[in-house]
């Protein structure tokens, strides 16, 4: 009854600060024009907010999308400064909600201060978005792109909390040429911390515990981009790993149903060399976008679960290696309707692409092949409205808590989003 | 027997999509119906620029000139100049354009263009601010600023 009431403040905090934290939004959204008229040279205020709904004929799709969810939504607001002619500060708040996820709570999305010496070089301290494939560091921005959710093959959810930032230091720059183009790095290293209920947490545990304290190693990122010379072309590669992970949880009511085990029981996880990599190629016309991504993802994973009275701990150990892979296309048919199609298709394990290692009657859950449709509409250059329809065969990496009855192979899911940004 | 049929059939599918992708890529070029004409500030160390220049300036990559001083660019946002500059010179229509900058605003890579919406406008800017450039769609005698040539 206390645990219950203590969950109740939790989430009434959690609401609260939801709602200080759109209302802070909107207020600044509608200030924001004016400040930034005001004066270039003095404070620049930008943001974005976008309301999603998912709907699903079978399976939950990272939220309860079989009954229909509105618990899909992004907001961020960011405040830029040039200090001088070479230095830049800024940072980016950002909430979320996505299904059991995030919760609109509050975070800092990146705030670093930027100095750039020359072109070629230029330095960064603070927290800093990594470069992970064309376009995570704007993943969260609907607006940048013509489909709703990205392919999955490159841009999981799961471990996103993991990978999105990291807090240390960077080195970046573009050595330009006349004729062979542009060349731009970007290296980062530092560390991160990421939330007990986050996509990496049920990545890395499942649904059979709650985890109560996280605690990451040394994170690294860094890409290469090579840039043709009329600047159509973009070719290169992104690069990330993380050092270890410890989670430390205790297993919750599902436990005893799904495993044996009495809830309460203390565990330790440890997963380490968590490694991404990432190569890409984009296309670029006046009307059409072309892109394709091939990434790999290896964990190697530990697990110590500490069981009752004299018996020796439960030991699970499991190194895994997965491939994601997708191609798109995007075409603009006027200045307010764009259409694009993407297939994606990911292996959690490409040890196990076809699910050997799965149950009998559920081998589906070693793949995911994801066909999307997606319709934009650009109502003016703040307001965006899309519309996106998936035709998915398997299930490999969707969350066992929120499809505690299992899984069907084939399912559509239909997804709309209204964005405003400034 | 079927897999083999699939992997032959999956292989003519990536064929066909390659050589789409690359006929649509040459073929979706349109040159610009209309000159474009560039000035910069008079402190500016450089008489002429390449297109290529011109491009990383105005997608913030290039943002010093040679003697280290700062580049400001400004985009003239009357309809057809607008667009024909972006199609000329960043081969990008508005809308890439303009969401390439958003990308650099919510990642703080960058800051969002100055666009002016006269070449009145635009030409005082030009004049008073130090180690600005700008376009115009036709040239000008104003003296209070200088004309930049573009090489190939």
């Amino acid at each position: 009854m206390k645990q219950h009431r203590q969950t109740q403040g939790r989430e009434c905090k959690m609401r609260n600060r939801y709602y200080y934290g759109l209302l802070a939004v909107w207020v600044c959204m509608l200030f924001a024009g004016t400040i930034c008229k005001a004066n270039d040279n003095t404070l620049h205020i930008h943001g974005f907010i976008s309301q999603g709904y998912m709907k699903s004929d079978t399976n939950n799709y990272l939220t309860d999308s079989e009954e229909g969810s509105f618990q899909f939504n992004e907001m961020g607001l960011n405040f830029l400064k040039q200090a001088t002619d070479k230095l830049n500060l800024g940072m980016q708040f950002f909430a979320r909600d996505l299904g059991p996820t995030d919760n609109d709570a509050i975070m800092v999305d990146w705030a670093y201060a930027d100095y750039r010496f020359r072109d070629y070089l230029g330095f960064r301290a603070g927290r800093i978005k990594n470069p992970i494939g064309l376009y995570h560091e704007t993943r969260d921005v609907d607006m940048q792109r013509t489909c709703i959710l990205l392919p999955e093959a490159a841009y999981t959810d799961n471990f996103r909390d993991a990978i999105m930032a990291t807090n240390g230091v960077s080195v970046y720059g573009d050595f330009l040429s006349e004729n062979t183009g542009n060349l731009s790095y970007k290296l980062i290293i530092g560390t991160n911390n990421i939330k007990n209920d986050g996509g990496t947490v049920f990545a890395a545990v499942g649904s059979y515990w709650d985890v109560t304290d996280t605690e990451i190693g040394t994170t690294g990122a860094g890409s290469l981009w090579w840039t043709d010379p009329t600047n159509q072309v973009k070719l290169g590669g992104t690069y990330g790993i993380i050092s270890e992970m410890d989670l430390e949880a205790v297993t919750n009511q599902f436990a005893y149903s799904g495993l044996g085990l009495p809830a309460g029981l203390h565990s330790a996880f440890k997963v380490e060399n968590i490694l991404s990599w990432i190569v890409s190629a984009e296309i670029t016309t006046t009307s059409f976008l072309f892109a394709a991504e091939y990434r790999r993802l290896e964990t190697e994973f530990k697990g110590i679960i500490k069981l009752p009275s004299s018996q020796p701990d439960y030991i699970e150990q499991d190194d895994t290696r997965g491939e994601g892979y997708y191609a798109l296309v995007s075409h603009r048919f006027s200045d307010i309707f764009e259409a694009g199609y993407y297939y994606s298709v990911i292996y959690p394990n490409m040890d196990d692409k076809d699910g050997d290692n799965q149950k009998e009657n559920e081998k589906f859950r070693a793949w995911r092949k994801d066909q999307a449709l997606s319709f934009r509409f650009d109502m003016n250059s703040n307001w965006t409205f899309k519309l996106e329809g998936h035709y998915i065969d398997g299930c490999a990496a969707m969350y066992n808590r929120l499809n505690p009855d299992g899984f069907h192979r084939y399912w559509y899911l239909f997804v709309s989003k209204l964005s405003y940004s400034f | 027997m079927k897999n083999s049929r699939l992997k032959i059939l999956r292989l003519i599918a990536i064929g066909i999509l390659t050589v789409a992708v690359l006929v649509f890529t040459f073929l979706d070029q349109v040159s610009a119906a209309e000159d474009i004409y560039f000035i910069c500030n008079k402190n500016i160390p450089v008489n002429t620029l390449s297109r290529n220049d011109i491009k990383n300036i105005f997608i913030g990559k290039k943002t010093t000139w040679d003697n280290q001083q700062k580049i400001t660019f400004v985009v003239l946002k009357t309809e057809n100049v607008y667009k024909e500059f972006l199609l000329e010179y960043l081969r990008k229509n508005k809308q890439q354009y303009e969401l390439y900058w958003r990308q650099m605003i919510f990642t703080g890579e960058g800051f969002f263009p100055k666009f002016i919406d006269s070449e009145d406008k635009l030409i005082k800017f030009v004049a008073e601010t130090d180690g600005a450039i700008g376009f115009l769609s036709h040239e000008t005698d104003n003296d209070t600023v200088k004309i930049i040539s573009i090489s190939n």
